[in-house]
């Protein structure tokens, strides 16, 4: 029987392991003594980051979708439909339940489940906003702002952690920008609301983005922790006690870890899977691995750590199989580009050990953010490097 | 997680001199640890967003045990938890860590 490592979930933390660890065991998955088994719903693999930029009309819908199976190595056994949907995750007998009603054992699981978004926290919340977090709400976002001549823009974040935690910042930059390019920028006031004090979680990237925000006359109300949205009155509510009208609400949705971690009791209270922040494996189940935002780690939710995750998970499971080929650990490094306008932007890169220092924002980082997206179906999700 | 003494010496300022060490009676023993937040490294939510999300899903006689690494932030939570109007149930120090248990 061959060793079975199976990837429970697709996009782009599934993928980017599944291809990294088809290349440290090429042998053994040629001579048939290991199979790489990837679970997904869909064939549909859509590139999160890029949907920001689509609703500001910077990226074009096509660019941001391909089928999982042109992008996962073909000696990579792929099931998605109801062969792939996961209905449950069996740690104690190392198997997961597939909705074909197949148990398909493992030797290793990797979890790479994601997250979702919990919108019925908030009534009223989706009705009233919209949001870069889902492909059909940016689309509507776009329409949204070329119909808009100006009055009150809100963005707000309802609940950290998020994924893509940058991205609220982007949001707001962008829109500034984008007004002043389209000569409404003094027809209209931008509210950016987030759940703790100042405007971003790190220090270092506050201080920085709050001169910036200060330059760009953008208001800024924070502690906000958003309770509910009156779509009618187009009203939006925070614990704090305030109450805010908005023409136009960018929201940043409620986050969980994917139903199937709660329906598999393996995950806390709001799904995230309790995960060693060294070693990337499940506590108390050395033969399941973490990685992406499916982690309850302190790290960001952003694509750039699924990827540096993927070499910790892939080397180490590669190890476990051959022998000798070393032990790694993952130092909680992170990498983001972070868009200030429509044609500029900066970076942070950090660790557990590492503190960013974003360099002023200019055309050659925008460049860069760009760059990385378009190398994503080619170098990053086939983890050529 | 159960902790199953009544009554601890508490060191209210870990940098303060043992005369100032105040001892307090805190009942622990139906205090249940919900989750570990080991947030010495920080991260994009900042220790605050971090705990925030995990403060919320707490239910009665729960804590949430924060570590973290620096005086800094220790101050920064507990000026936090005095304006939620949460409860710094039990702070310590583990080798040069800081330890806060937070209820609600």
């Amino acid at each position: 029987m061959p060793k079975r490592i199976i990837i429970a979930g697709g996009n782009i933390a599934g993928t980017i392991v599944a291809n990294r660890l088809v290349q440290k065991l090429k042998d053994e998955v040629e001579k048939s003594d290991v199979e790489i088994v990837v679970l997904n719903n869909t064939n549909k693999h859509y590139y999160l980051p890029g949907q920001l930029l689509m609703a500001y009309g910077l990226e074009s819908p096509e660019a941001l979708v391909k089928d999982e199976s042109e992008l996962l190595d073909p000696r990579i056994k792929f099931l998605y439909g109801d062969k792939g949907t996961i209905t449950k995750i069996d740690v104690n007998n190392h198997s997961v339940q597939t909705k074909d009603g197949v148990t398909h054992n493992y030797d290793y699981l990797v979890i790479a489940t994601g997250v979702e978004y919990s919108w019925e926290e908030i009534p009223g919340y989706k009705e009233a906003s919209v949001t870069p977090y889902e492909f059909d709400s940016a689309l509507k976002m776009r329409e949204e702002l070329e119909r808009f001549q100006g009055g009150t823009i809100v963005v707000n974040t309802a609940k950290l952690p998020h994924r893509c935690p940058v991205a609220p910042l982007e949001a707001t930059l962008i829109l500034d920008d984008y007004l002043r390019k389209r000569g409404i920028r003094d027809k209209t006031k931008i509210i950016y609301t987030y759940p703790v004090q100042g405007v971003f979680g790190r220090p270092i990237t506050n201080k920085f983005m709050l001169r910036l925000f200060e330059e760009r006359g953008i208001e800024v109300h924070s502690p906000f922790n958003v309770t509910q949205v009156s779509p009618g009155d187009k009203i939006i509510e925070s614990q704090e006690g305030e109450k805010i009208k908005f023409d136009l609400l960018i929201s940043i949705p409620p986050n969980m870890g994917a139903k199937v971690i709660g329906d598999s009791g393996i995950g806390d209270r709001r799904r995230w899977v309790p995960t060693d922040k060294f070693t990337l494996r499940m506590k108390d189940h050395s033969d399941v691995y973490v990685l992406g935002d499916a982690t309850d780690l302190p790290v960001s939710k952003a694509g750039s750590t699924a990827d540096f995750e993927s070499y910790v998970v892939a080397q180490n499971i590669a190890n476990e199989i051959k022998g000798n080929l070393g032990i790694k650990y993952y130092g909680g490094d992170v990498f983001c580009y972070i868009a200030t306008g429509t044609d500029q932007g900066t970076y942070i890169r950090f660790s557990y050990t590492m503190n960013e220092s974003p360099p002023p924002p200019s055309y050659v980082h925008w460049w860069g953010k760009v760059m990385y997206n378009k190398l994503y179906w080619t170098v990053t999700a086939k983890a050529t490097v | 997680m159960k902790l199953s003494f009544l009554c601890i010496l508490l060191n209210e300022s870990l940098k303060a001199k043992s005369s100032n060490i105040i001892q307090r009676c805190v009942n622990l023993s139906s205090i249940k640890i919900y989750k570990e937040l080991d947030l010495t490294s920080s991260s994009c939510a900042g220790p605050i967003g971090e705990l925030s999300s995990v403060v919320d899903e707490l239910n009665p006689g729960e804590a949430v045990k924060v570590i973290l690494g620096d005086e800094a932030t220790v101050k920064d939570i507990k000026t936090w938890i005095s304006r939620r109007k949460l409860k710094l149930i039990q702070e310590s120090k583990e080798g040069n860590k800081f330890v806060l248990l937070v209820g609600k």
